[in-house]
């Protein structure tokens, strides 16, 4: 009888425990289609800061041709599987995240912009981060 | 932010939650924490509205306010996900303007 009661506890522990998983898992995958969305405007100031940084002799071609690569890749696994979504952008998007706020910083320099759009790109990238955080589960 | 403009944002976001809820999806965040982020960002766009590439900053808010929800539908592809998008964008402009212009 008490082995019963135990097996009965441990399976309610490990029924909850799923529960949560499943629970954290929907909010990851829920993540994924506005982190789709929002990629083409954050690749876009990726794009620009890593131009910035060629013309600026920061970036040698083949870091920048590496650059691009990345984020390519990082777009693509936004269609893909949610554990790729979670390898490729917590292994691309540190790395993408600098060149997105250079970007910016290379707009507002240009006069594109103004210091108070400025603020909001840099919103948008604030938000992606995070969202890519949660992804990974941070 | 003026108690009109509350109510018009108000309004629009009990219509988003009621369109998203009747499809089945949801948000990660609660519905006050959207609100208040929401009326933050219009109250900025607010005062940038006479910037340069103020429609690149109405489209980077949408974004943020979408990732901040993590609204599941919001797809490219979906078409309930591009109407709320639209929703999101169409009432971060009005707003911003109606503040900017001072008329209430």
């Amino acid at each position: 009888m008490r082995r019963l009661r135990l097996l009965a506890l441990s399976s309610l522990f490990l029924l909850a425990g799923c529960a949560g998983l499943a629970g954290d898992s929907a909010r990851e995958r829920a993540l994924l289609p506005a982190l789709r969305s929002a990629w083409p405007g954050v690749a876009a100031d990726v794009q620009r800061g890593v131009n910035d940084g060629l013309d600026d002799g920061d970036l040698t071609a083949a870091a920048s041709d590496a650059l691009v690569a990345s984020g390519d890749h990082l777009g693509a696994s936004l269609s893909s599987t949610l554990e790729e979504a979670k390898t490729v952008t917590g292994a691309e998007w540190p790395v993408l995240h600098p060149w997105a706020a250079r970007g910016v910083i290379d707009r507002v320099d240009d006069g594109e912009v103004g210091p108070g759009v400025a603020v909001s790109l840099n919103e948008r990238i604030l938000q992606f981060d995070a969202a890519i955080d949660a992804l990974q589960g941070r | 932010m003026e108690e009109d403009l509350k109510e018009i944002l108000n309004a629009f976001l009990d219509q988003l939650k009621t369109e998203i809820e009747d499809a089945g999806q949801d948000i990660s965040v609660s519905w006050d924490e959207l609100r208040m982020y929401t009326a933050e960002r219009a109250n900025h766009l607010s005062a940038i509205v006479n910037e340069p590439g103020f429609e690149l900053a109405v489209r980077a808010e949408r974004d943020a306010i979408a990732l901040k929800a993590g609204i599941a539908a919001v797809n490219t592809a979906d078409e309930a996900g591009q109407r709320w998008l639209g929703m999101i964008q169409g009432t971060l402009i009005v707003v911003a303007k109606v503040l900017a212009l001072g008329l209430v």
